[in-house]
C-alpha cells in the first residue's frame, strides 16, 4: 500500500492478512452479527474493509461509526473457518481493536474487568465475592430483573447448578504423558469443580497431572480487547510457570483460553527473546476434550441423561476443534446425544461482549436458546465458561429446564457412578 | 432531508449517509472498481422497499438495487447515488412440494433455498460458486449461472414469475404461477436485465427433483491441452454431463493450499471435475463412456468420487477457488467470457501465451462444458507497471475470444467492467433497441444508471421527457471509466 | 431474400404507411388474431443453413428454414433440434420462434425460448438488430432473443437464429398405454407415472378421439417416450412395466401427434400447475366428444383441446372451454387461444399485450405500427 495513514500500528502490521481478503463474501453468512444486524459494516468483509480503510486513511480512528462497527463484532471467528483465502480474522480484528485502543479508551466496565483479570491480588477476592453470592439464593431471586444486573446474577445462578456426583479417587498410572492444567481465572474462580473434574478425568485416562505455580490469566479477553501488551506480560508469565512444570501437555478446558494459548506464538512474534518459547508452548497446548479423544476416552458408569452440544467458537472456529468433545459425550454409557441445530453458531457471550454490547449478544443468543428448547435435553453440554455462563443465564431467564453444562463434568459425573 | 425521509419509511438503523458507513458498500465482488454511494437504505418488508421505490420516484432520485454485493462486474455500485440493499427481504414465502415451485423475497440466500426444500427431495438447479452468499433476487438480476446449470440451465431458465416494482413505483406482475402466459415474455426481458428494470420483490421459482443418481468423476491430465480437448470429445459426444468444470495447475495447488483443499492431485497441470447425473442406469453407462474418452484423450488418472463426503468435497473446492486466490497476491481480477466449445484448445493456449507475453500469472477455473471461461489474474495494484500488464493482457484475452465467435460474459453480466466492450459484439442499432427497452421499463433511466449498455449508445438519452440533462450528464460519469482497469482498492 | 431485403420491404411499408402481414412459410396462416394487413412479407425464399459446428451443438439457420430441413441438416451429424411443435414440419422455424411454439418433448427440452441462443431480426422501422449471441450461455445486454420469441411478429421480423442442439439419444423408443380403465385407476397411474423417477423424453395422454385419430385405439391412452443410452432406456421400460403393460410404437408417431390440430377451427390450449392437471386429466381424457380432441402434457401442466369444424361447434368449444377452467380452479390457469375463427376472436379474451410494458415495447420497436397489426389483439 503506497503511504500508509496508521505507520507503525499493530493494524498496520497485519496488512498481509487483510490483502489476502478477495471480497468475495462467502463469510457474510456465517456471522452472527451480519444476520441479526443486517449491515455489511457488521459483517466480517464489511469490517476487513473498514481495517483496510483506516490504513488508506479513508477513516479516521476516532471515527465513532468505524469504532462502533468494530467494537459490535463478537469476534466468534465463525468467519475463518469459510474464509478460502484464509484470512486470519481473529488476529486482525485484535490488531484492529489494539490500534482504535489508542483513540478512544475501553468501556469502563470492561476496563475494570480487565484490569481485575490482570491482577491476582483483585482477582481472587473478586472471584471469591462471586463464588460466594454464587452460593446464595440472591442471584437465583435477581435474575428475574430487566438489564445487565440480572443478566449478570443469572449468569452467577448458572454457575451453581452442575450436575450432582459423589467421590471417587482415580487411580494415576500416567502412561500418555505428563500434564499441566491452566486453572484460569473464572473457571477456577467460578468453575473450581469444573477444574477438579478436570483433573480427575485427565488421571483416569492415563495422564498425570503435575503442577504448574505462577500461572496467570492466559490474556485472551485482553487481547480480544485490543489490549495487546497486558495479554503478552500475562503470556511471558505463562510460559515461564509452564516450562517450569516440564509437563508434557498443557491442558486447557476453557475454549477461550485454548485458543490464546495456541496462539502465543504469533501474539509474541515481534518479540525475539520471547518468539521462540511462546511457539514451543504454544505447540503443547490441548484442549482437554482433545487429551481425552486421543486417549479413548474410557467408559465410565451409566449416567442416563439426554445431552445436547453446543461447540464454543473458540475451539470449533479458532481451535478447529470439532470431534473431541463429542466422543468424550459419547463415552458415556446411557447418554443420549441429540443434535442442536446450528450448534456452530455463537451464543453471544464472546468473552465480556455480553456486558458491553447487551443488545447485539441477547438477538444472537435468542436462536440459541429456542433451538435447545427444541432438542428437549436436559444438559447443554459446553466447553468454555463465557458459554456456560451466557448459556446458563439465558436458560434461566427463558424459563427452560435445561442446564448448561461442561462436557467434562459429565464425564466426571459417569466415572463417579462407576466408582472409577 | 432524503435520509431522513427514508428513514421514516424504513427506521433509523436502516439508513446510512455517513460517509464512513458507506464505504463498505463502494464495491461489489470485484474490488477492483470503487464507487462511493451518497446513501444507502434497507428496506426490511415488501411495503416498505415500495414505498423507498415511490419516495425516490417522487424525488426523481436515482438508484442502485443490491443483493449480497458478490457480483463480479461491479453491478451493484453506486456513484454518489442510492443504494437499496434488499438482503433484509429474506422471507421463503411458499413451498409448493406437489408442484415443485417456491416462491421467495429477493433477499434469500441462494444455498438458504436449497437446505430449505432439500428434505423434500427437490433444489434449485442454478448454483453459482457464490451460492452460500449470493440472493435469489441477485442471481434473477445477473440472470446467475454455475457449474450445473449445463445440463439444467441457468436462472432464466428456473424463474417463472415475479412481482416487480418499476423504478417508477408502480407493481407489476411478470411471467405467470400458474402455468405459461400468452403474450411478449417480459419476465424473460426482466431476468439478467442487471437491476435496470426495476426490484424483484417476490419471485417464484421451478425446483427440480433431486436426481436418482449421481456420479462425480476427476480426471487429471499433465497438460491444459489435452483436458481441452477431452473437454471438446465429451461434448461431441452428445452426453450432457450435469456438470464439466476445468481448473488448471495453478488453481489446483491454490485450493488444496486453503482449507478447502479437496485431494486434487497437485503434481496435474489440469483437472476436469465432472459430474453425471440421472436414472442410476443411465449414469452407470454415462460414467463408463466418459472414463475411457478421458482416458483415450491422455488422462493420467480418473477418479469417481466415493460417497457424498467426497464429492462434496470436491465441489467445495470448486467453488471456493475464486476466493482462495487471494492468497497469490493482494488483488484479483476475472473475466468471465463465452466460446464456442471446439475453440476452447485453441483459446487456452491463446491465454497461456498472452500471460507469457505480459508475465502475468493466469489461473483457469472455469464451466467447460458451456466453454464460459473464467482466467483470474492475481497481481498488485499497487505496482502501476504490473497493473497496466495486467489490463493489456486482459483486453488481448478478450479480444481473442470475440475472434472466436463468443461472449463477453457467459454469466457474472456487463455491469461496469465490461461496458467497453458491449460495442464490439453489438452493432450501434442493437444496443439502441437495448436502450429503447430499458427505456420502456425506466423512462428516467434512474435504476442503475450507466450500467450494460454504454449511454452513448442510446441515440435518444438527451431525448427523454422529464430527464434533466444535468441529470444525464451527471450520471454519464461512471460509464466513461476504461473498461476492464483495475482500480487500487 | 436476405435481411436488407426485408429491412428495405419494411421501410417501404412505413414510407408507404402500408403494414405487413408476416409470414414464414405460410403454414400456421390461421393461427393467430386477424391482421391487418393488405400486404404480406414471406420470408420462404430466406432460407437455409448459416453455420453449423457439430462440436458445439450450435446451430444458425435463416428464418425461413423449415424444420423439417434443420431436421435433416442435423441427423447427418447424429444431432437433433428437440422442438416438435404442432403442425407441419414444413413450417419455417422463424414462425415457430415468433408464435413461441412448442410440442410435447419440450416438458424435456424446454421451450422455443429455451432453445434460442440468438436471434437477428428487424424492428418496424427498418433497423436490422442482433440480441443474444451463438454461445450456449451469454449474459451481454439485455435480453432481446426471449422478447421476440413468442411476439408473433409484431416487435421485429426475425431474419436468422442461433440454435442449441442436443445429440440424438442412441436409443429413442416410444410406447403406448391403455388408458381406457375406470377413471380412478387413470388417475393413479398417471401419478405414478409423474412422481416416478422415470424421466421420458415426452409424455402425453390422449383422448379416446385423440387417440383414434393417430391410430392408436379407440380409448384414451397414454404416449410415452425414451431416449438416452442402450440401458437407461431398457430400465425404464422395465419400470414402466411394473406400472401398465405398455406397448411399443414406432418413433414417427409423434409426427401424427403432431398434426393432432388436422384442420381443427379452435385450438385451446390450457395451462396450469401441474398437480391439478394430473387431478383432472382422468375425467377430461374420459368425456369423448367425437370433434374434440384433447391431448395432455401432464408434467408441463398444459391441456389442449382441438375442436373441429362442425355446426354444432360453437358450443361445443364454448362448453370445453368452461368445463376446463371451472375444473382448474377458475384464475388458476392461463389459457391461450392458439386458433380461433375469425369473427370469435373479439369475443374470447381482450388484448394479451395491452398492459403498460407491453404498449410501450411495442410502440418502440415498431413505432409506425406496421408489423402484423392486430395479431395480438392490440
Amino acid at each position: 500500500m503506497p503511504g500508509c495513514a496508521l505507520p507503525n500500528t499493530p493494524l498496520a502490521g497485519a496488512l498481509p492478512g487483510i490483502n489476502a481478503c478477495v471480497h468475495c463474501g462467502f463469510c457474510l453468512q456465517s456471522c452472527p452479527t451480519y444476520l441479526n444486524l443486517e449491515d455489511e459494516n457488521d459483517s466480517p468483509r464489511g469490517r476487513i474493509f473498514l481495517m483496510r480503510s483506516l490504513l488508506e486513511g479513508t477513516v479516521k480512528p476516532d471515527d465513532a461509526s468505524v469504532q462502533l462497527h468494530i467494537d459490535q463484532c463478537l469476534g466468534c471467528r465463525a468467519c475463518e473457518p469459510v474464509c478460502p483465502s484464509g484470512v486470519p480474522y481473529g488476529q486482525l480484528l485484535e490488531a484492529t481493536r489494539a490500534t482504535l485502543y489508542e483513540y478512544r479508551p475501553t468501556p469502563f466496565i470492561a476496563r475494570l474487568i480487565l484490569f481485575v483479570f490482570a491482577r491476582e491480588w483483585l482477582l481472587r477476592p473478586a472471584m471469591f465475592f462471586s463464588r460466594a453470592l454464587a452460593a446464595t439464593p440472591i442471584p437465583t431471586l435477581l435474575s428475574g430483573i430487566k438489564g445487565r444486573l440480572g443478566f449478570a446474577m443469572a449468569m452467577l445462578a448458572s454457575t451453581g447448578r452442575s450436575i450432582e456426583r459423589s467421590n471417587y479417587k482415580p487411580v494415576t498410572r500416567g502412561e500418555r504423558g505428563t500434564v499441566a492444567t491452566l486453572r484460569g481465572c473464572v473457571m477456577e474462580g467460578l468453575f473450581s469443580t469444573t477444574n477438579r473434574a478436570t483433573e480427575r478425568v485427565l488421571t483416569v485416562n492415563g495422564y498425570s497431572i503435575v503442577g504448574a505455580p505462577g500461572q496467570k490469566c492466559c490474556g485472551a479477553l485482553h487481547a480480544h480487547a485490543g489490549h495487546l501488551e497486558d495479554a503478552r506480560a500475562l503470556a511471558r508469565r505463562n510460559i515461564v510457570a509452564f516450562e517450569r512444570s516440564g509437563a508434557t501437555f498443557i491442558a486447557v478446558n476453557a475454549a477461550g483460553c485454548g485458543a490464546i494459548m495456541k496462539e502465543y506464538g504469533h501474539l509474541l512474534k515481534d518479540d525475539p527473546e520471547w518468539h521462540q518459547r511462546a511457539v514451543n508452548l504454544s505447540a503443547r497446548v490441548r484442549d482437554v476434550s482433545e487429551l481425552l479423544a486421543a486417549a479413548g476416552p474410557r467408559e465410565g458408569g451409566p449416567l442416563p441423561v439426554k445431552v445436547t452440544y453446543d461447540a464454543p467458537c473458540h475451539l470449533i472456529h479458532a481451535q478447529r476443534v470439532n470431534e473431541a468433545p463429542l466422543s468424550v459425550l459419547t463415552a458415556i454409557p446411557g447418554l443420549e446425544l441429540v443434535p442442536l441445530h446450528d450448534f456452530d453458531q455463537c451464543c453471544g457471550s464472546a468473552g465480556i461482549y455480553n456486558l458491553i454490547e447487551p443488545d447485539t449478544s441477547d438477538a444472537v443468543l435468542a436462536p440459541k436458546l429456542a433451538n435447545i428448547r427444541d432438542t428437549r435435553a436436559s444438559w447443554v453440554a459446553t466447553g468454555n465458561p463465557g458459554c456456560l455462563m451466557q448459556i446458563g443465564a439465558g436458560l434461566i431467564r427463558a424459563e427452560i429446564s435445561a442446564r448448561a453444562i461442561h462436557p467434562v463434568d459429565l464425564l466426571d459425573a459417569s466415572y463417579a457412578a462407576f466408582g472409577q | 432531508m432524503v435520509a431522513e425521509r427514508l428513514a421514516e419509511i424504513v427506521g433509523p438503523a436502516h439508513v446510512l449517509s455517513r460517509q464512513s458507513e458507506l464505504l463498505v458498500y463502494n464495491s461489489d465482488g470485484l474490488p477492483g472498481y470503487r464507487r462511493q454511494p451518497r446513501l444507502a437504505v434497507f428496506p426490511g418488508t415488501r411495503d416498505e422497499a415500495i414505498a423507498v421505490v415511490r419516495f425516490l420516484a417522487a424525488e426523481r432520485l436515482p438508484f442502485v438495487p443490491r443483493g449480497a454485493g458478490t457480483g463480479l462486474s461491479g453491478g451493484a455500485l453506486a456513484d454518489d447515488i442510492v443504494v437499496v440493499g434488499l438482503h433484509r427481504l429474506k422471507k421463503i414465502i411458499s413451498l409448493d412440494v406437489e408442484n415443485r415451485r417456491a416462491t421467495v423475497e429477493p433477499g434469500v440466500v441462494n444455498l438458504r433455498l436449497n437446505k430449505h426444500v432439500a428434505p423434500h427431495g427437490l433444489l434449485y438447479a442454478p448454483d453459482p460458486s457464490s451460492e452460500a452468499a449470493c440472493t435469489i433476487g441477485g442471481n434473477v438480476a445477473e440472470n446467475a449461472g454455475g457449474p450445473h446449470c449445463l445440463k439444467y440451465g441457468v436462472t432464466l431458465n428456473h424463474v417463472l414469475a415475479m412481482t416487480v416494482v418499476l423504478p417508477s413505483g408502480e407493481i407489476v406482475e411478470l411471467g405467470s404461477k400458474v402455468g405459461e402466459r400468452d403474450g411478449y415474455d417480459l419476465r424473460g426481458a426482466f431476468i439478467g436485465s442487471e437491476g435496470c428494470f426495476g426490484l424483484a420483490l417476490e419471485i417464484t421459482v421451478k425446483l427440480t427433483p433431486k436426481p436418482q443418481a449421481v456420479r462425480t468423476l476427476l480426471a487429471d491430465f499433465t497438460s491444459v491441452d489435452k483436458a481441452a480437448h477431452v473437454t471438446s470429445a465429451i461434448i461431441a459426444s452428445g452426453i450432457v454431463p450435469a456438470a464439466l468444470e476445468f481448473m488448471d495447475g495453478a488453481t489446483i495447488r491454490v485450493v488444496e493450499d486453503s482449507i478447502y483443499a479437496a485431494g486434487y492431485p497437485r503434481d496435474a497441470e489440469a483437472i476436469l471435475l465432472i459430474e453425471l447425473d440421472g436414472l442410476e442406469a443411465g449414469v452407470v453407462a454415462d460414467q463408463e463412456t466418459v472414463r475411457r474418452i478421458c482416458l483415450d484423450g491422455g488422462a493420467r488418472q480418473v477418479r469417481v468420487a466415493r460417497d457424498d463426503a467426497e464429492r462434496m468435497k470436491l465441489w467445495q473446492g470448486r467453488k471456493k477457488a475464486f476466493g482462495a486466490m487471494g492468497r497469490l497476491a493482494p488483488h484479483l481480477i476475472v473475466q468471465d467470457a463465452v466460446i464456442p466449445r471446439t475453440k476452447l484448445p485453441e483459446i487456452l493456449a491463446t491465454i497461456h501465451a498472452v500471460s507469457e507475453k505480459y508475465s502475468v500469472m493466469v489461473c483457469n477455473v472455469f464451466h467447460a462444458g458451456d466453454g464460459n471461461l473464467h482466467p483470474n489474474i492475481a497481481y498488485s495494484a499497487d505496482d502501476p507497471a504490473e497493473s497496466e500488464r495486467v489490463h493489456k493482457a486482459m483486453v488481448e484475452i478478450m479480444q481473442a475470444c470475440i475472434a472466436a465467435g463468443g461472449s463477453i460474459t457467459g454469466e457474472h453480466g456487463v455491469g461496469l467492467d465490461k461496458l467497453g466492450y458491449m460495442e464490439s459484439i453489438f452493432s450501434e442499432t442493437s444496443l439502441n433497441a437495448m436502450c429503447e427497452l430499458r427505456g420502456v421499463f425506466d423512462p428516467e433511466r434512474r435504476s442503475n444508471p450507466g450500467k450494460v449498455v454504454p449511454v452513448h449508445a442510446c441515440k435518444e438519452w438527451h431525448g427523454i421527457p422529464g430527464s434533466a440533462k444535468s441529470r444525464g450528464a451527471r450520471e454519464a460519469s461512471p460509464l466513461e471509466a476504461e473498461p476492464s482497469r483495475p482500480i487500487a482498492r | 431474400m436476405s435481411t436488407e431485403r426485408v429491412a428495405a420491404a419494411i421501410r417501404d411499408s412505413v414510407a408507404a404507411s402500408r403494414p405487413l402481414r408476416i409470414s414464414g412459410r405460410g403454414m400456421w396462416l390461421d393461427a393467430g388474431r386477424p391482421v391487418r394487413a393488405d400486404a404480406t412479407l414471406s420470408l420462404k425464399d430466406d432460407s437455409g443453413v448459416v453455420s453449423y459446428v457439430p462440436g458445439d451443438l450450435t446451430l444458425t439457420v435463416r428464418a425461413g428454414t423449415p424444420l423439417a430441413e434443420i431436421a435433416d441438416v442435423t441427423s447427418e451429424r447424429d444431432q437433433w433440434l428437440p422442438l416438435d411443435p404442432y403442425g407441419s414440419p414444413d413450417g419455417s422455424i422463424g414462425a415457430t420462434l415468433a408464435t413461441a411454439s412448442a410440442g410435447p418433448l419440450a416438458s424435456s427440452f424446454g421451450l422455443a425460448r429455451d432453445l434460442v441462443l440468438g436471434v437477428e431480426f428487424v424492428n418496424g422501422s427498418g433497423e436490422t438488430i442482433r440480441g443474444g449471441g451463438k454461445v450456449v450461455k451469454n449474459v451481454a445486454g439485455f435480453d432481446l432473443s426471449r422478447l421476440l420469441t413468442g411476439s408473433w411478429g409484431t416487435l421485429g421480423v426475425i431474419t436468422e437464429a442461433t440454435l442449441r442442439l442436443y445429440a440424438r439419444p442412441a436409443v429413442d423408443r416410444t410406447f403406448v398405454i391403455d388408458l381406457g380403465g375406470p377413471e380412478k385407476h387413470v388417475t393413479s397411474i398417471v401419478r405414478a407415472i409423474v412422481t416416478s423417477p422415470l424421466a421420458p423424453y415426452a409424455l402425453l395422454l390422449l383422448s379416446a378421439s385423440a387417440a383414434r385419430s393417430i391410430g392408436v385405439g379407440e380409448s384414451p391412452a397414454c404416449l410415452i417416450r425414451f431416449g438416452g443410452n442402450e440401458a437407461v432406456v431398457r430400465a425404464q421400460v422395465g419400470a414402466l412395466s411394473q406400472l401398465s403393460r405398455p406397448e411399443e410404437l414406432e418413433t414417427k408417431i409423434w409426427l401424427a401427434v403432431r398434426q393432432l390440430d388436422g384442420n381443427s377451427h379452435s385450438t385451446i390450449r390450457i395451462s396450469s400447475l401441474p398437480q391439478r392437471v394430473v387431478a383432472h386429466a382422468a375425467r377430461m381424457l374420459h368425456e369423448d366428444i367425437p370433434f374434440i380432441r384433447t391431448s395432455i402434457d401432464p408434467r408441463r401442466g398444459i391441456l389442449r383441446i382441438a375442436v373441429d369444424s362442425d355446426g354444432e361447434v360453437d358450443q361445443r368449444e364454448l362448453r370445453a372451454d368452461l368445463r376446463v377452467t371451472e375444473e382448474n380452479g377458475g384464475g388458476a390457469s392461463e389459457v391461450i387461444f392458439e386458433k380461433l375463427p375469425p369473427e370469435v376472436w373479439a369475443q374470447v379474451s381482450p388484448s394479451v399485450v395491452a398492459d403498460g410494458l407491453s404498449r410501450g415495447i411495442r410502440t418502440a420497436y415498431d413505432p409506425h405500427n406496421v408489423l402484423n397489426p392486430g395479431i395480438l389483439g392490440d
